[in-house]
């Protein structure tokens, strides 16, 4: 800071440094080693904290603070011994005015003797309390938040991506495994021990970001951790520095243990995955079901008919030996067939009905109320004509819901593109031989032209999308009851489909 | 035509018209329906039906509501039902309205004709049975309120004498009550004439 040179620049620029030094609110201070005496400039006072005392100026060597006493006073010897080449030095001073000052140092031996002995002396002090302050205050609040950041658990780590070395928190060596504190390069952690088949997502984000395509980097990997096995991280990261060409030099960012919420994740997708197939499965039950009571007609006519065959092959006598014997087969193979049909039946039967006695009316209604919804969204409105005291129906209840619930989306379904009122009528009644009869009235374009001969056989479908069981399975519940399911009407202007259920008395 | 006729039920109409077809080898007369109401049309098959072969299930009128609308006709016809299903209610309920069987489709044809020709024989038997009985009851009711009340007395084993007492008349009219009665209900002794009311009793239960 000081020109060494000649004593006619130092007199005149002196004036002009003083005014510079004082600016900047350094102060200088002076030792002439020849007869000890120092001299200071004005603003020392102020440096050092003590602008208003009486007396002479205070030497700086006694407020040094007592952590950094023994450092300051060695530099300065040894600057004076020459074996430092400048003293440069930031302590801490008490002073009067309470709190102790932060002070940045400077200072060199500017004339020696012949012999080198130090002659004279020059610092310049400068009060950085307030810059240190904030140096402090930044350190507090990084350590703050890195405090906050491993509670969350998120580990930290610091990127250098010229040298190749990171830098990680005590939580990141936790997460994964490592006991010890070794050096570690970006390359131990990815893609050394990235999973295989999250590699290419990972190194893609990480380019994505490096080339400036993405703000930040942000990815969901497997791990291996020192164990063996692989764990689910979470990883955030940022560019922290780039040189002067804009390349970046380092990065930082947050890593968290997701490991738990994949577990979730893919144990739900494997149950979804599960129940899809149980409902395939059941499909596929009621489909057997279904197609296997259709057999059973065509079925039995084949038995018959070979049967009739076989009987008046006999009047032929002789003359019908070689057809007996295909004939036979045919009646053998028709009856394996039968057999197959029992099998599959019994096969699929869900341990059959759980009955017991059951109010249509309450069936009714809370079927009514399931379906609310679905009505409302077709602006469909609900009417009930419920006859008082009706007789219980041994029924198992869950089962009949199915068939109300299955007649009423058809009902619902048939009114979807009608102009006018869409009402959906359900009435009970007690019908004729003590029955209990209820009806499914719809407002709608009647039965379509494919189904309309038989509604109830197995996969008559007019929905592009539809596998055509419902009233075939319909059909089989109510029937297993001992009941009956049939369409009453089917016109233009709307169908009628009607169940008829014994008493439970019958 | 007369004689005993077979009618089967059904909807499906390759299984009606083989089951029509495979009793018939049997040599007996059958005619098929394919709905409950339209046997119930046919006064003639009424009559004459001596077992019904029906499915279960049917559009209107179902195989188990027609067996009622017999039951309620006094029309004890023997029936077997065959039926695609086999659930125990269906079964257990048809076969408390009397039904004869329960065959499950597809089922062995053998075991279909032996239980029609069985069916057939037991409504052959049941016909005598009725037909007898109206036979005896007419004669029963030919008698007049004196030859029935000296009747009463034979059957319960009384003397002429004690008859006579018991209802204040001579020996000698309880004797000709007596030959009168034996000549209106065709018997030859009064052994037969037990037997007869005997049975004839029975049969009213």
């Amino acid at each position: 800071m000081m020109p060494s040179g000649s004593t006619e620049n130092s007199g005149l620029a002196e004036a002009s440094w003083r005014l510079a030094l004082e600016a900047a609110g350094d102060c200088v201070w002076e030792w002439n080693l020849r007869d000890g005496r120092v001299a200071c400039s004005e603003n020392l006072r102020e440096v050092f904290g003590d602008p208003s005392a009486e007396g002479g100026m205070p030497d700086w060597r006694d407020l040094l603070h007592a952590d950094e006493r023994r450092e300051v006073l060695g530099q300065l010897e040894a600057c004076l011994d020459d074996s430092l080449a400048a003293f440069e030095a930031e302590f801490r001073v008490r002073c009067r005015s309470g709190s102790p000052r932060w002070i940045s140092a400077r200072g060199k031996v500017v004339a020696r003797d012949e012999a080198g002995r130090p002659e004279r002396f020059i610092a310049t002090f400068r009060d950085i309390t307030a810059s240190r302050a904030r140096i402090d205050h930044l350190q507090a609040s990084a350590r703050l938040w890195q405090f906050a950041l491993e509670g969350h658990g998120d580990a930290l780590w610091d990127w250098s991506l010229i040298t190749g070395e990171i830098e990680v928190s005590p939580s990141f060596r936790a997460i994964v495994g490592w006991q010890d504190g070794r050096p570690l390069c970006g390359n131990d952690i990815w893609p050394e021990r990235l999973h295989p088949d999250d590699l290419r997502k990972a190194m893609a984000a990480f380019s994505a970001h490096l080339a400036g395509d993405r703000p930040i980097t942000e990815v969901e990997f497997r791990l291996r951790v020192e164990d063996g096995s692989y764990r689910w991280l979470a990883l955030r990261g940022n560019i922290m520095e780039r040189d002067v060409d804009g390349r970046p030099l380092r990065m930082i960012g947050t890593v968290r243990d997701v490991h738990d919420r994949h577990l979730g994740i893919e144990r739900e997708k494997r149950q979804e995955q599960e129940l899809a197939r149980a409902a395939r499965l059941i499909h596929v039950g009621e489909m057997a079901s279904a197609l296997a009571h259709e057999l059973n007609q065509p079925l039995t006519a084949l038995r018959n008919f070979s049967g009739v065959a076989l009987r008046r092959l006999e009047e032929l006598g002789a003359a019908g030996a070689r057809i007996r014997e295909p004939l036979k087969m045919i009646a053998e193979q028709a009856l394996r067939a039968g057999e197959i049909v029992h099998r599959v039946r019994g096969f699929v039967r869900k341990g059959g009905l759980v009955a017991a006695p059951v109010a249509i009316n309450g069936v009714v209604r809370s079927t009514v109320r399931f379906a609310e919804f679905e009505a409302r969204a077709h602006a469909v409105h609900f009417v009930l004509e419920l006859a008082d005291a009706l007789p219980m129906v041994q029924a198992d209840q869950v089962q009949l819901e199915q068939v109300l619930s299955n007649l009423i989306k058809n009902g619902i379904d048939a009114m979807s593109a009608i102009p006018g009122e869409r009402i959906l009528l359900v009435r009970s009644r007690l019908g004729a031989d003590g029955v209990v009869e209820v009806a499914v009235i719809d407002r709608g374009e009647g039965l379509a032209e494919a189904v309309r001969s038989d509604p109830f056989a197995p996969f008559a479908t007019t929905k592009p999308d539809g596998v055509g069981l419902g009233l075939a399975i319909c059909r089989t519940i109510i029937e297993n009851h001992g009941g009956r399911l049939w369409v009453e009407a089917s016109t233009a202007h709307g169908s009628t489909f009607c169940f008829a259920l014994p008493s439970a008395a019958a | 035509m007369t004689g005993p006729l077979v009618c089967v039920v059904d909807d499906d109409d390759a299984v009606r018209l083989s089951m029509g077809l495979l009793i018939e080898t049997l040599g007996l007369p059958v005619r098929c329906f394919p709905t409950a109401l339209d046997v119930l049309a046919d006064g003639d098959a009424l009559e004459r039906v001596h077992c019904l072969v029906l499915d279960v299930r049917m559009p209107g009128l179902s195989g188990v509501g027609l067996q009622e609308r017999l039951g309620k006709l006094g029309r004890g016809v023997p029936i077997i039902f065959v039926s695609a299903h086999g659930d125990v209610p269906m079964v257990a309920r048809a076969m408390r309205e009397g039904a004869f069987d329960f065959l499950q489709k597809p089922f062995n044809e053998q075991v279909l004709l032996d239980r029609v020709l069985e069916a057939v024989q037991l409504a052959a038997r049941r016909r005598q049975e009725n037909a007898w009985l109206a036979n005896v009851q007419g004669r029963l009711d030919s008698l007049t309120a004196r030859e029935r009340d000296v009747m009463e007395g034979m059957v319960g084993g009384r003397l002429n004498k004690q008859i006579a007492e018991g209802l204040g008349i001579s020996m000698k009219t309880v004797e000709q009550h007596r030959s009168r009665v034996m000549e209106k209900l065709q018997v030859d002794s009064l052994a037969e004439l037990v037997r007869i009311v005997v049975r004839s009793c029975r049969q009213e239960d």
